[in-house]
This record gives C-alpha cells, structure tokens and sequence, in this order.
C-alpha cells in the first residue's frame, strides 16, 4: 500500500469524529469538558 | 494549540493529558490553577491516582497509559492542595462532598468494620491512625459457595484520636437500623465469608 492511500485511509477512518469537532469546538466555555472531549476524538 | 499569540505576554505554557502545550490566554484551556499550570482534566487525573497509588508509581502510570512526563511531585502537590480544600468540607459534614451509604431496605444489615496502628509522620512524629469500612448487606454478593465480594463500600480514615475518628465513622451510621461492628480487618471478611 502507497503511503498517500495509508495517510488517505486514516484520515478517513476519523472523519466524522474530526468535523464533529470542528464544528462544537469552540462551544465549549470550561477546559476540562474540553479537554475530555479531545481527548476522546484524538483515541 | 489554536490560534497562538506572538506575544509571549498572551500565551500560556500548560501541563496538559496531551503533554506540554502552550496555549492563548483566551483559550478555553487557560484559566487554570495558577499555582500549578496543569490543565482541570489532568489535575483530576492527578487526584485520581494520587489516591489509588504511591507518588512515584503515579509518575510511572502517566508515562505508561498517557505516554507523558508527570513528576511524583506534581502528583503529590496536587493531591494534597485538593485534600487540603476538602478537609474543611468534610469536617462541616457538606454532604455533596462526603460519599453516601446506599441501602435497598432500610431493615437490611450494614456491616462496619475498623482498626489502626501507630504511623510515623514526617512532621508530627508518630501518630494515631484508623481506617474503617462500611458496607451493607446489599453490596455483599457470593461468588463462589465459599467465597464472597464486596462491590461497593465506604472508607473513612482518619490521623489522630479515636474519638475523632469514631465521629467521622458514625456519620454513615446513625440510619442504620441493624449494624455489625467488627474491630479488626479479618474477623468482617471471615464472617462474611462464612455465611
């Protein structure tokens, strides 16, 4: 597998999660709720 | 992380659960404890394992699941600053603040359990220590026909006198309407055991 359709096939993997955070990112008004719901996209 | 600031005047270097970040001031990560510099999530984390392990082996346990560095000392500055916080509270008797005993009937039993030893401090010489545990009949399931657990529980500790420790104890108590008190750690497990 080239590296473009490795990098491509992760990217895709957490796409939804990655626009749902785009998108409530800057909802967000305390640090640790923040901070959780980071660190659950980023897993 | 964000938009980050030229100015270092605008800017805040953080401990974070993603490891050292350096965020705006404005950011919704920045208003933290000044005194610490670590971000809310990581400085609940901190507590969280500043009371199941040793300092030193927190240390360890953040490299190992979180892949950062968090010193023994950090563990332990921040575990005891929100021990500090709580003490006044629970000494008030704050109920938000004090875990509460759940019973399904009021008639069932709750077990209690309590001992101590002589601890040498390192500011107060030796002192008195106790520790109790409370659990109701409920909480106490068999699994095996000579093996039982207990899921859920109360410890109350405390580092001084009898009499004060007692009263932190009967707080979980005074509802109770059939209780077995048993001084000792093993003679509770034995009984329940048994049964």
């Amino acid at each position: 597998m080239a590296k473009n359709q490795i990098k491509a096939a992760i990217l895709n993997s957490f796409k939804d999660e990655l626009e749902i955070w785009l998108e409530t990112e800057s909802s967000f008004t305390s640090g640790y709720d923040y901070e959780t719901a980071y660190t659950k996209i980023i897993q | 992380m964000g938009d980050l600031p030229r100015s270092r005047n605008f800017k805040k270097k953080l401990h974070s659960c993603f490891g050292k970040i350096e965020v705006s001031k404005t950011h919704v990560l920045a208003p933290v404890n000044s005194d610490f510099g670590i971000t809310a999530r990581l400085q609940h984390l901190m507590c969280l394992i500043g009371q199941k392990e040793v300092f030193e082996e927190g240390s360890e346990t953040f490299k190992e699941l979180l892949q950062i560095d968090v010193s023994d000392n950090q563990i332990k500055r921040v575990s005891e600053h929100y021990g500090k916080v709580l003490d006044p509270l629970i000494k008030a008797n704050c109920e938000e603040v004090i875990p509460k005993l759940i019973t399904k009937e009021e008639s069932e039993y709750t077990y209690s359990m309590f001992d101590g030893s002589m601890l040498l401090t390192r500011d107060k010489g030796w002192k008195e220590i106790k520790l109790g545990r409370i659990c109701t009949e409920s909480h106490h399931i068999d699994i095996q026909p000579t093996k039982s657990i207990i899921l859920k529980s109360i410890f109350v500790s405390h580092l001084g006198r009898r009499k004060d420790f007692f009263l932190k104890l009967e707080r979980f108590l005074t509802a109770t309407k059939h209780l077995v008190s048993y001084r000792g750690w093993g003679k509770m497990d034995m009984e329940l055991g048994r049964r």
